[in-house]
């Protein structure tokens, strides 16, 4: 599945970055089908291309071979094979990944992950993860 | 689940091996020492569901030992059987009191005795793991269930988004109040079943109360939109704790105060010699005192208003008694129409050490 899906994502970066003015791109990881999509669902009707993952591996293996680094990462704690913290502590360490902005989702009102750009709590409204991916963008720009 | 160990000590290779005849049947781990030292090594190694151990042995005796044994995490609440040939001095069991369960069978050892006691407090050492394998199984079950929640919560926003008329931005934002409430009664649930044998590891570390009641408060007041939390610190409120654990304590205070009062919330810390107050405030309707003597247990709730549609589980006092009792504190609540409801928190500065 992982290559697949790489495969896919990487013929998608291409297209978009043919396109002028190209939409920003979100990696959307979230291990649940369901929220992932509804994720990138929402995302997409307000303008962005969408990477689906669905563990901590197809992000960094995404990030390994995609020529433009996305936008931001809306990234999920705990998903199997690679968890969210070990994708953000690896994000951090790696100079050409560390200016990536991460919104980290997680279920637990505790956690307070290192290096996240932001802490959104499981359930979420909608426009708050849009209000951060959009400053994320802006400040991309 | 692993095989419950049951550690023996004793100096006479002879008697290690009589007791080891005595368990072979049994399914569990017996695991042998030979002195008071190796006694503390393997048990700062694993938990043991029962410890027997010789009274005399040279070095250091049986008595020596169980005092060594209780500083250790690992083996502070473990049941101990001392095996003795000689009558005690009553003095010497006077000494071990206070250092958890002791018991002792004397030598030459019916076997039949031993084996039923031990057989029985292997029996309880199982049943108290099954349980906090259980708790730990709902904790993580209840998390997991944020996630569905999450799903009902954005795919309702996508659904109102592309609708625009007021029913159902009305309709939507009503499941939204919902996923929110089930939301929290889930947290509570997981907190719940993590306190849930009342044994609440505490990662202490520098702190300071003042400026987690600032963090707090500025959380809450985002999450209940615009609602005003007033802060007081006076003095020292420096202390070791666990900053997770008093964050959770301090924010279902205010949370509280701010959904069953009225008007501003205060919020005081205060240095008082070797430990620290908090202490949160609201006015409204106060709790009726049976209510209020009440309140810390599981499943009770102080104020219950008609058409409350942010009703929890109740389990939110609770969990702060046991923060805070695991903190080795005090939590006291009072309530009165002139002075409001005060809920007053005292911590020692230093957390006593916990088992983890």
């Amino acid at each position: 599945l992982a290559r697949a899906e790489v495969d896919r994502t990487v013929s998608s970066v291409e297209t978009s970055r043919r396109v002028e003015n190209a939409a920003p791109t979100i990696v959307v990881a979230e291990d649940d089908d369901e929220l992932r999509e509804l994720i990138a669902d929402l995302l997409e009707d307000s303008g962005y291309d969408v990477i689906p993952a669905a563990n901590g591996k197809q992000v960094t293996d995404y990030l390994e071979v995609a020529e433009t680094l996305p936008a931001a990462i809306v990234l999920d704690l705990l998903m199997p094979l690679v968890s969210g913290w070990e994708v953000l502590r690896l994000i951090r360490s790696r100079p050409r990944w560390t200016d990536i902005p991460v919104v980290a989702v997680t279920g637990l009102s505790r956690d307070r992950p290192t290096g996240a750009t932001a802490v959104l709590k499981k359930p979420f409204p909608v426009h708050d993860l849009l209000a951060l991916l959009e400053q994320a963008a802006a400040h991309e720009r | 689940m692993s095989r419950p160990a049951v550690l023996a000590v004793d100096d006479r290779a002879a008697n290690l091996l009589a007791l080891e005849a005595l368990f072979e049947r049994f399914d569990l781990d017996l695991v042998t020492g030979s002195s008071g030292r190796d006694a503390i090594r393997l048990a700062s190694e694993r938990p043991f569901a029962v410890m027997l151990i010789d009274v005399v042995m040279p070095d250091m005796d049986g008595f020596e030992t169980v005092r060594a044994l209780r500083a250790l995490p690992l083996a502070a609440q473990t049941p101990i059987i001392l095996l003795t040939a000689y009558e005690f001095d009553p003095r010497d069991i006077e000494s071990l009191q206070g250092t958890g369960l002791v018991d002792y069978v004397g030598k030459p050892i019916a076997a039949g005795l031993l084996r039923g006691k031990v057989e029985a407090l292997v029996s309880l050492y199982r049943r108290g793991e099954a349980l906090a394998a259980k708790d730990r199984d709902i904790a993580i079950l209840a998390h997991d269930l944020q996630t569905p929640l999450a799903s009902i919560s954005a795919g309702t926003e996508l659904l109102v988004r592309s609708a625009r008329d007021q029913h159902t931005q009305e309709i939507g934002q009503r499941v939204a109040q919902t996923v929110q409430r089930m939301s929290d009664m889930v947290s509570d649930l997981t907190d719940y079943a993590r306190v849930g044998r009342g044994a609440i590891p505490v990662k202490a570390r520098p702190l300071d109360l003042a400026t987690l009641a600032d963090e707090v408060a500025r959380d809450c007041h985002q999450l209940e939109g615009g609602a005003r939390v007033r802060l007081e610190a006076e003095g020292d409120a420096q202390g070791e704790w666990d900053p997770d654990r008093l964050y959770q304590a301090v924010s279902n205070l205010v949370v509280n105060a701010l959904r069953y009062g009225e008007g501003d919330v205060r919020v005081r810390t205060a240095g008082d010699g070797a430990s620290v107050l908090l202490s949160v405030q609201n006015f409204g309707t106060p709790i009726p005192a049976p209510r209020l003597s009440t309140i810390f247990e599981p499943f009770q709730r102080g104020t219950q208003r008609p058409n409350d549609d942010r009703r929890g589980l109740g389990l939110g006092l609770y969990i702060v008694r046991a923060i805070v009792s695991a903190h080795g504190g005090s939590v006291h609540a009072s309530s009165s129409q002139q002075s409001g409801t005060l809920f007053t928190l005292r911590l020692p500065r230093q957390a006593p050490a916990t088992p983890p």
